[in-house]
């Protein structure tokens, strides 16, 4: 019989795991036991931070879990933020690490890597935490985990085991498998007659509705309804008239909003950073409001007439069916581009600048996937920012907002879509959280473009103290020589300035060619109070 | 003068000595940094919180005053979680301070929430507080401090909501008089002092906490043996004829302790990390000394307990044992013999590395204070590197982290601006915190980065092959060394010989920034 640790590779290798993301250690020698001759890829990353947050960026892109092998203790506390970050973004990640023997816990004994309660404290990030003790745990263990991984409202989840288990015989029971329930037939009715007899409807878009782009399009048509997008929705309806791809914070968008007669809310938590990220304490109105949404819990949060408890391209398919024929035609076109033009001057030239940067790259390399850390041009883009892909725009700016989240995340991404190209847009500061992962790119010689938006220091911050009259203090961390820590990990170097979106353009198509990491460091000197 | 709370804090701290405070400022925690240049302390910007953490701990052991780090909502806490179980374990005082949310339990999706940052933080340190008005955040700090004083010290943390930084507050009160630690008075020492007349072959085991300068001479005039832990290495000095080394983790150690007819065992809290088997192996009397009650009570089981800090017990040891007779029990010899034989044992487990670091040793000014990370290089050192001062060595013993040694040691020459200061770290673990070698350069710090770059991660390698797996995941490509310490305006070398690295550690030392020294395997003797 296997030992506990080879069952739950093999168990992981039944629920369709390819890739796990891990750093070993002395706790965790016995999962590797099984790993090479599973089929799984194992990749290294240089910090379990850096596993973590490429779990997620895998699971964003592969629309699967993202697996990582951490150890014991300091392992665990190592991928606390990212476990945190998947946590405010709803992504399936799946920490696996040791702990210490089952009659040591609890008790302070000073053993390696020990820590009071470990199970504790990922319960207090995780949605699902589990100590596996003994084989015939396992199966249902991992059941469990990947019920909370592949339906509803998902996040990351958590399996330990201790040193003296690890090694047990365990069997394993074939995966059962779990599913999203069915949406209640009578109230999509109801939600089709609202729909139907609306004058001005409009669709708020979320990250849930990532993989509906065609049925949400579709839906949009006949609706004639606008359609907003979330940072985690861009991408779904590029150049299409109905699309607004702006920020519900936005003055403009929120007028759209409140100036329509039904808003239909599809996969999208109305969380602060999306719809108030001026932190002005107030939402936009939202009049009879639909939402559909695969957690129960989400739909109870805010007062919605219709609540549809159901995956996002289920119910947008079944509420399409049931509207009459044809498309309906009562200028949404027309409102979608007055809100486009509006949010387009209220969010200032400053932006703008940045925003034609990022038009820029998407048009020199359509289809890539871009991935971004909390910097200027990300902030820019999340205000205004019309994607080409769906799914393929998405950043750690909102939600928990960690920095040193890019680097990471573009390297689960292009792991996920290999053959696709993706650029890792990331600022001086940030870069530096996590620059120590440019190494596991070079090892696994990815197509990533690291863009390094370098403008010499925390500029979010250095604004921000400012405004808020404070003498700056610890804004200005040096940064490193870009092109000598290219040098130093082996990758080709280019660079450009801020305000040049065609030079810009040009680097990163030629970047892409190469088909492995490089990096183009855009200057961006800064003058205080740019707007 | 009324100020916005968070700039309160700046104040408070200074007025209880607080001169560097490490950190990254975001929006969250802005307002605690309006106060820190106006209060006269210093700010060492880290390039990830998690260094910044490690910074305060270095900081810490080296100066012996509380750690103090400034962390942001969310995501800055999460970061700094390993570093506070690393102090957790190793009984190191930090403060950490950070900003929370005010209103968690309704609303949704805000920038940096989680759904309990305050729990989250308690499950690594001695305790996690919200402080919701400017009373409740000066009470807190008060008690922090009160406590690094008189019990074991260990990382705590204070949260205060965004609206409360912000809002006017009064200054805090002027500081008390600090709280003391349980001292042992003569009398209480009277059942040791009992125990010690009577013995022939009596052993002292000394631990991290074991701090005071008598040792030497109390042994001296008893005529007893000594074996310290890591953490415990320069307590009794250099060539003390009796002291067996930092030997507990060799398994015959446990013979010697057996041959001893009592053991005196201070400050240590004889824990797997100290003996790597689950007893000591004493079949005599066994007296314990700790600040910490929890020790005392622990599996090891004491027949004599004394609660009382470690110095003032040693002073009133040595007061009633001055005109001891010394024991006759222990031969030099014996000694000697012992110490070869377990040299020689650490030198076959792990080849090539004593060496180096005798020649490393040679190389540094006895009060050179050494941050170790967790490599092979470090296990061979500790093993066989004699300490002339106590506490001048660093190691993340009880957490084991990777990645500790860069930044603690940088938080540790902040402490002791021109003394010297080393860091010892592997290939693999030294790219955990590379990046903060930026924050070394901007401080001006000369300090040589010791990196045993033996290509793979050598302990996890060793541990599969003897589990019985064919190793896999050990070996990772490394980025060029010399150009990544250069790209961060750092200096570079490889030295090929023994001779040459000492000249390059002796350069280091003196340059007005880091050094990193890269040693490999094939490193020859001349
Ligand atoms: C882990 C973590 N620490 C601190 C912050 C606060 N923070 C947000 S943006 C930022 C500055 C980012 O600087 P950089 O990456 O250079 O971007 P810029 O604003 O300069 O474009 C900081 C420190 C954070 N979001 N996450
Ligand atoms: C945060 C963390 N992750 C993983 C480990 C497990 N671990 C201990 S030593 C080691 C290898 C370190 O390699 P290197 O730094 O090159 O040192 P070497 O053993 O090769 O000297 C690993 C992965 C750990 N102790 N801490
Ligand atoms: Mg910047
Ligand atoms: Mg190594």
């Amino acid at each position: 019989m296997p030992t506990l640790g080879e069952a739950l590779v093999a168990g992981l290798a039944e629920r369709g795991v390819e890739c796990v993301f891990g750093i070993p250690g002395v706790h965790t020698i016995e999962l590797y036991r099984g790993l090479a001759a599973s089929g799984i890829r194992h990749v290294t990353p240089r910090h379990e931070q850096g596993a973590g947050f490429m779990a997620d960026g895998y699971a964003r892109v592969s629309g699967k879990p993202g697996v990582a092998f951490v150890i014991t203790g300091p392992g665990v506390t190592n991928t606390l933020t990212a476990m945190g970050q998947a946590r405010a973004d709803s992504i399936p990640i799946l920490t696996i690490s040791g702990v210490n023997r089952q009659s040591s816990l609890g008790q302070g004994l000073g053993h390696l890597h020990e820590l009071p309660d470990q199970l504790g404290m990922v319960a207090k990030v995780a949605l699902e935490a589990r100590q596996v003790r003994k084989g015939s745990d396992l199966s249902p263990a991992l059941d469990a985990v990947f019920e909370r991984l592949t339906t509803g409202r998902k996040g990351p989840c958590h399996i330990e085991i201790p040193l003296d288990a690890a090694r047990l015989p365990a069997a394993l029971n074939g995966p059962s498998i779990a599913n999203d329930p069915a949406p209640d037939p009578d109230l999509l009715d109801l939600a089709a007659e609202r729909l139907t007899s609306a004058s001005r409807p409009m669709i708020l878009a979320g990250g849930g509705a990532k993989a509906a782009a065609e049925t949400l399009k579709a839906l949009a048509e006949r609706l004639d309804a606008p359609v907003v997008q979330t940072v985690n929705a861009r991408g779904l309806m590029h150049g299409a008239a109905l699309s607004v791809p702006a920020s519900p914070s936005l003055t403009s968008v929120r007028s759209l909003i409140e100036e329509s007669d039904l808003v239909l809310a599809v996969g999208t938590e109305l969380g602060q950073t999306d719809y108030d990220m001026y932190a002005t304490g107030s939402m936009p109105r939202l009049p009879h409001l639909i939402r559909i949404d695969t957690c129960a819990e989400q739909l109870s949060r805010h007062p919605a007439t219709i609540a549809i408890h159901g995956d996002a391209a289920t119910c947008l398919a079944a509420l399409t069916q049931r509207l009459p024929g044809g498309n309906r035609a009562s200028g949404g076109a027309l409102r979608a581009a007055a809100a486009r033009n509006a949010a387009w001057q209220e969010i200032g030239p400053y932006m703008r600048g940045m925003v034609d940067m990022l038009d820029a790259a998407r048009d020199a390399v359509p289809g890539a996937i871009i991935v971004g850390d909390s910097t200027q041009p990300i902030y820019a883009g999340n205000l205004y920012y019309d994607h080409d892909r769906p799914g393929g725009w998405f950043n750690a700016a909102t939600g928990f907002g960690a920095l040193g989240y890019g680097i990471p995340a573009a390297i689960g991404a292009a792991i996920a879509a290999p053959g696709t190209p993706v650029f890792c847009i990331v600022g001086d500061g940030g870069a530096q959280f996590s620059l120590t992962e440019m190494m596991t790119a070079r090892d696994e010689n990815l197509g990533i473009v690291f863009v390094v938006w370098n403008s010499r220091g925390y500029r979010e911050i250095d604004s921000a103290m400012r405004e808020a009259e404070i003498a700056v203090v610890g804004c200005d961390p040096t940064p490193p020589d870009f092109a000598a820590i290219a040098a130093a990990y082996g990758m080709p170097y280019s660079h450009c300035a801020d305000n040049d979106p065609k030079a810009f353009a040009a680097l990163l198509a030629a970047a892409t060619k190469g088909h492995a990491p490089s990096i183009v460091e855009v200057q961006a000197p800064y003058t205080p109070n740019q707007n | 003068m009324k100020r916005p709370l968070g700039a309160q804090i700046s104040h408070m701290l200074r007025d209880r000595g607080v001169e560097v405070i490490f950190g990254i400022p975001g929006v969250h925690n802005q307002e605690m940094y309006r106060g820190i240049e106006e209060a006269g302390i210093a700010h060492v910007l880290a390039r990830h919180e998690q260094g910044a953490g490690f910074m305060a701990d270095g900081y810490a052991r080296a100066s012996g005053q509380p750690g103090v780090a400034y962390v942001i909502t969310g995501p800055g806490l999460c970061n700094i979680l390993t570093p506070m179980g690393q102090a957790w374990s190793d009984s190191v005082p930090m403060l950490v301070i950070s900003s929370c949310l005010d209103e968690t339990a309704a609303r949704r999706g805000q920038l940096h929430q989680m759904r309990d940052q305050r729990a989250a933080a308690a499950t690594v340190c001695d305790w996690s507080e919200e402080a919701r008005g400017a009373r409740a955040v000066y009470g807190l700090v008060e008690r922090a401090f009160d406590e690094f004083e008189t019990a074991r010290p260990r990382p705590k943390h204070i949260q205060v909501p965004v609206p409360v930084l912000e809002a006017e507050a009064d200054p805090a009160p002027f500081p008390n008089q600090p709280a003391r630690r349980a001292r042992a008075v003569p009398p209480e020492v009277g059942p040791v002092v009992s125990l010690l007349n009577l013995a022939r072959r009596p052993l002292f085991i000394l631990g991290g906490g074991a701090r005071s300068l008598l040792w030497r001479q109390i042994l001296t005039q008893l005529g007893a043996a000594v074996m310290t832990t890591y953490a415990g290495r320069g307590l009794v000095g250099l060539n003390y004829p009796l002291d067996f080394g930092a030997a507990l983790a060799r398994p015959s150690s446990a013979e010697v302790i057996a041959s001893a007819d009592l053991v005196v065992a201070v400050g240590t809290e004889l824990a797997e990390v100290d003996l790597w088997r689950p007893n000591l192996g004493h079949s005599a009397m066994l007296a314990r000394v700790d600040i910490d009650a929890g020790v005392l009570a622990d599996a090891q089981r004491a027949q004599v307990k004394l609660l009382a800090d470690a110095d003032s017990f040693a002073r009133a040891l040595g007061a009633a044992t001055e005109t001891a007779r010394p024991a006759t029990g222990w031969s030099r010899e014996e000694v000697a013999t012992a110490r070869a034989r377990w040299r020689a044992e650490v030198e076959a487990e792990r080849p090539g590395i004593a060496r180096v670091a005798d020649a490393l040793r040679a190389a540094l000014p006895h009060d050179t204070m050494i941050y170790s990370d967790m490599t092979q290089f470090a296990y061979v050192a500790k093993e066989v590197w004699d300490m002339a001062l106590p506490g001048h060595w660093h190691h993340p013993t009880g957490f084991g982290t990777l990645g500790y040694a860069l930044p603690a040691a940088i938080g540790g020459a902040v402490a002791r601006r021109g003394k010297p200061t080393l860091a010892i770290a592997g290939d693999y673990g030294f790219q955990y915190t590379v990046q903060e070698l930026g924050t070394a350069v901007e401080l001006g710090l000369p300090l040589p980065i010791i990196l045993w770059d033996n290509g793979k991660l050598g302990e996890i390698e060793d541990s599969m092959t003897r589990a019985q797996i064919a190793p896999n995941a050990v070996v990772a490509r490394n980025p060029d060394f010399v150009k990544l310490a250069e790209a961060y305006g750092a200096a570079a070398a490889a030295p090929a010989t023994l001779a040459d690295m000492q000249a390059e550690v002796v350069a280091a030392l003196s340059r007005p920034w880091p050094t990193l020294i890269r040693l490999t395997p094939d490193l020859r003797d001349a």
